[in-house]
């Protein structure tokens, strides 16, 4: 169970969570909705560490959790709307970086465990080509498979469908629930409505603060 | 003709040695200092910033040559030492470092710093992202204004004749007035060339490896 407690947040002065609560129970998808600047980024940015909060709590299954932490070793994945592959590095690379670097995994250790992950989704013969090498679609189940390499306890999606051709929307709805079978904790942040009823178990509005 | 040209060619081989070592010794001090430097001026630290900045504009502002006699002529008066070879050293990899210097903060500014954030979300450290993100990144986006540095750097090298140093364009004059003939001075641009060509060569493979990604 992943829990947000308190979270207040602003930016430039502007308040922009104030006193958020949020529970995940383990297994299940969270989608969260609102406009944009109702905070759905800041939020994402909270939980993945990058930004910390002005004040509040996350704890993971009761025990306090510090995203920001430097010890943190991975246990919220993030799958960001631009998917940041590392250009330079295959796509093999690009999956076994993290657990060579952090979890301090074996090299062949590391590229089994990775080959095996993308071949679990579809990229079986993808793992020696360069980013720039593939589709949209290829490139988001690169940056899931690489999040997935870390094993997280909590997969964070930033706008999962925005920076795909349509026709793929239906594809990543089936991904993520292949992963809920799994029992992946997932948490899906989107403007997309339709998406998020399609996928979600709980549905979280975050409404813009009044100023 | 080319008894003449084979009857100069030893002492032109022996200012080319000259040259190469002023050139690779340079290349070998000047890279890893500018690096250094540039990490100085990308630093969060405004005096450092400042300092390295006043370094920069220093080494870029005025001509080399008369960097080279300053440190050979000049610093003596301060009771600063060097010999010939030792003074055209310092001179050469310090002027180089500030201008790797402000290639490399560009190109460490040019890396997408999104990946950054990938790279920490991940939980790499910042030495590690460092390592294995930014520099491999930024080896690519440097190497073709670094190239340009090192191709005149071949021709700046000429410059050390004005401390007495023999390289081989004095090497070239010296034969040239003796002899009351143009002659060696085309063999030096003959020698200049292959040089140039040959790290030009060079650098298009390295370019070439890195176009394995985009």
């Amino acid at each position: 169970m992943f829990q947000l407690v308190n979270i207040n947040q602003s930016f430039k002065g502007r308040r922009i969570l104030t006193d958020l609560n949020l529970t995940v129970e383990s297994g299940q998808i969270l989608a969260i909705v609102g406009p944009s600047g109702a905070g759905k980024s800041t939020l994402l940015r909270l939980m993945s560490g990058l930004d910390q909060p002005d004040s509040g709590q996350f704890i993971i299954d009761g025990e306090a959790y510090e995203p920001s932490a430097a010890e943190k070793e991975g246990r919220i994945g993030v799958v960001f709307q631009d998917f940041r592959l590392f250009p330079h590095l295959s796509v093999l690379e690009n999956v076994t970086l993290a657990p060579k670097m952090v979890k301090k995994m074996a090299k062949a250790t590391a590229q089994t465990a990775g080959q095996q992950l993308l071949t679990q989704l579809g990229l079986a013969n993808q793992s020696s080509a360069y980013p720039f090498q593939l589709s949209g679609g290829q490139r988001q189940r690169v940056a899931i498979a690489r999040a997935l390499a870390m094993q997280p306890e909590i997969l964070c999606y930033d706008e999962p469908t925005s920076a795909l051709d349509p026709s793929l929307v239906e594809s990543v709805a089936q991904l993520i629930l292949d992963l809920k079978k799994r029992e992946m904790t997932q948490i899906v942040v989107t403007h997309d409505i339709q998406f998020a009823h399609k996928i979600a178990d709980q549905i979280f509005e975050l409404q813009p603060n009044e100023v | 003709m080319i008894q003449y040209s084979l009857s100069i060619l030893p002492a032109l081989l022996s200012g080319a040695k000259m040259t190469l070592a002023i050139f690779s010794l340079t290349v070998l001090g000047s890279i890893p200092l500018g690096l250094f430097l540039s990490l100085g001026l990308l630093a969060k630290f405004k005096p450092l910033n400042y300092l390295l900045n006043i370094y920069v504009w220093l080494m870029r502002g005025t001509p080399l040559l008369l960097q080279l006699i300053f440190i050979f002529y000049g610093l003596p008066v301060v009771g600063i030492v060097f010999n010939r070879f030792d003074a055209a050293l310092l001179a050469f990899i310090l002027n180089y470092a500030a201008y790797f210097a402000e290639i490399f903060r560009g190109g460490f500014q040019a890396v997408d710093g999104n990946q950054i954030e990938a790279a920490h979300v991940l939980g790499l450290t910042y030495p590690q992202t460092i390592r294995k993100i930014i520099v491999p990144q930024t080896v690519k986006i440097v190497l073709p204004s670094v190239g340009n540095e090192v191709i005149n750097l071949i021709k700046d090298s000429s410059l050390v004749y004005v401390i007495g140093i023999g390289d081989l364009l004095r090497a070239g004059n010296v034969a040239s007035a003796r002899d009351v003939n143009l002659l060696p001075l085309v063999l030096v641009a003959i020698v200049y060339l292959l040089l140039t060509a040959i790290c030009t060569g060079v650098l298009r493979q390295l370019e070439r490896y890195y176009r394995y990604y985009r």
